[in-house]
């Protein structure tokens, strides 16, 4: 019995030895060490005879939360519509942080890139460069540059616009350029290429989407001066087997409010621009004019920087706004990657970004790729309007806006 | 005394404003006098971050007269650092009453300035001491089993009981 009853000691770390260390005491009992009862390893012939002990769905403990979760997981995986899938995940009320596609506070680029696991590379795609130098968009620019050059002086000289202070001036100019020239180069384009007659032209329709990465919740809110919506996919600008989209995005790991970026408690919103619809659920092209100070991001020296992150954090949330009206999330990744194609313009300068996401899941273990974003910034179309002229017109801007709205699902 | 004034003979004395018992300095308005304050009390000491900040964040400690406007120009014109920009914060120091109902505050009053570095630069508090021993290392165990055991050895003999209640 002695011999039992020193097994289920346990070992004394004190300073002073136990009483039972006195010579009358029977050895086995002295200053025992630890001997815990083994576990016996689950093998073959060895399964437990009771079913596995399952953690209470109400009860405070880590277990219970965790199968919580698992249970909220399994649901959002296994809802019918998208519309359920989206209710699933926003009715709950969480931390987020309020996201635009710019910021006005330096070094915000590398929380963009970390958040949405995107790599980025300053030159675009090769399809859409061979596309741009190609004979057809040679013929149509050469026709539309006239009308283009119209455009710009009806812009400077025919509208009349009330004197306004020069922030809502500038976003003025440039959200009416990005629109009319659009308008424009839709219209043109049409008859020749009937993926535009029939895809969706959304206005100035707002942008809100929101994902998960790690314990960070994102929620974005963009204000595009135009959409255009497909029914097919655009083609693949990287194909997954290539090096950009296998890499490693750094990590930034500091508190968001240092770079200007807050957060709120509210119920996400997915939003791309339209109630649920089925039909036109893939991006084409999408627009955006400047919505912020720039002067002050002149000024400031942060205006490179804008432009180099604009279309990233763009074309990410389109992305995922239309991915989750298909019933994808970061808990049921998309099958194939999902392109999109956004430009960005102050109203003089011109920035072309095609945004490739491989995967929405986005936390450690998740997919082994990375998103993509090709870009070209700080292109200028021309360089000023006077005298009854247009200076410096860019040619190569209105190329590859022209190969932007070509480039179609067919051609892939 | 004569109506007269010699003011060759007076001595500009310089400080207006006692930063001690005052909460600001002087405020000055466009077409105002420039009431110049000659050698106020600032100070800029810097702190090790108590939480991580981006490599271009330095911070420091300094009066809470001193605005973000004063930390920029310190660090500008004094010490030739490029500032994009300050935020401040002044961390609660609690007021105590004494044994009469006094009011006194026992902590000086600071204010904590995040610089953050402009021009791509970066900065990082150096290591000023040498690091902790660490638990696991199997050297300092070692030391302290064997501390122990001499403690424990001249204490077995007496059943645990230690020397102070014997003769």
């Amino acid at each position: 019995m002695a011999a039992s009853i020193s097994r289920r000691c346990v070992r004394h770390l004190s300073t002073f030895p136990l009483l039972n260390a006195r010579p009358g005491y029977p050895p086995s009992l002295r200053n025992v060490e630890v001997i815990l009862p083994r576990v016996p390893r689950i093998t073959e012939g060895n399964e437990p005879q009771y079913p596995p002990v399952k953690p209470s769905m109400t009860s405070g403990s880590k277990a219970a939360k965790q199968a919580r979760r698992a249970l909220w997981i399994d649901n959002v995986r296994s809802s019918d519509t998208p519309v359920e899938m989206i209710y699933l995940l926003n009715k709950r009320q969480r931390w987020q942080e309020v996201i635009k596609p710019f910021s006005l506070q330096s070094g915000y680029g590398h929380f963009f890139r970390d958040v949405t696991k995107t790599a980025v590379v300053d030159e675009l795609p090769e399809n859409i460069q061979t596309l741009a130098e190609s004979g057809q968009v040679k013929t149509e620019v050469e026709v539309l540059t006239e009308r283009v050059i119209e455009l710009l002086m009806v812009e400077s000289f025919s509208i009349r616009r009330k004197k306004q202070h020069r922030i809502i001036e500038h976003k003025e100019r440039s959200q009416s350029l990005a629109q009319n020239i659009l308008n424009l180069l839709i219209s043109h384009l049409g008859n020749r290429f009937p993926h535009l007659t029939d895809a969706v032209v959304d206005g100035r329709c707002q942008i809100k989407s929101f994902w998960e990465r790690g314990e960070r919740r994102m929620q974005f809110n963009g204000e595009p001066v135009c959409s255009v919506r497909a029914k097919e996919p655009l083609g693949l600008f990287a194909q997954t087997t290539d090096e950009v989209c296998n890499g490693d995005v750094e990590g930034w790991p500091y508190n968001p409010k240092e770079i200007g970026i807050f957060q709120n408690h509210i119920n996400p919103v997915c939003f791309p621009g339209f109630k649920y619809q089925p039909g036109h659920l893939f991006p084409h092209t999408q627009i955006y004019g400047v919505n912020f100070d720039l002067d002050r991001a002149e000024r400031h020296n942060i205006y490179q920087e804008i432009q180099d992150n604009f279309g990233l954090m763009a074309g990410y949330a389109w992305i995922n706004a239309l991915a989750m009206y298909q019933g994808y999330c970061w808990f049921q990744d998309i099958p194939r990657p999902m392109t999109a194609q956004v430009i960005y313009t102050d109203g003089n300068r011109f920035s072309f970004y095609c945004y490739q996401a491989n995967t929405l899941d986005l936390s450690e273990n998740g997919s082994p790729w990375n998103n993509v974003c090709f870009q070209k910034t700080s292109l200028p179309m021309f360089t000023d309007v006077k005298d009854g002229k247009v200076r410096d017109f860019n040619v190569e801007a209105l190329k590859l806006l022209v190969a932007f709205l070509i480039n179609s699902p067919e051609r892939h | 005394m004569n109506g007269k004034v010699n003011k060759s003979a007076c001595v500009c004395i310089g400080v207006i404003y006692d930063f001690k018992n005052s909460d600001r300095y002087a405020r000055f308005l466009p077409g105002g006098p420039q009431r110049r304050v000659f050698f106020p009390d600032f100070y800029l000491k810097m702190v090790k971050p108590q939480r991580e900040h981006p490599p271009n964040v330095v911070v420091f400690h300094c009066p809470v007269q001193m605005t973000k406007f004063d930390v920029k120009n310190y660090l500008e014109k004094i010490y030739n650092v490029p500032v994009e920009r300050v935020n401040t914060s002044i961390p609660f120091n609690p007021i105590v009453r004494d044994h009469q109902n006094r009011r006194w505050m026992p902590r000086d009053e600071f204010k904590v300035a995040f610089v953050t570095l402009a021009d791509g630069q970066t900065f990082k508090f150096p290591e000023l001491f040498a690091p902790p021993a660490s638990e696991d290392d199997d050297e300092v165990i070692d030391s302290l089993k064997e501390k122990e055991k001499k403690e424990t050895q001249a204490l077995a003999s007496r059943g645990g009981l230690p020397s102070w209640f014997g003769i």
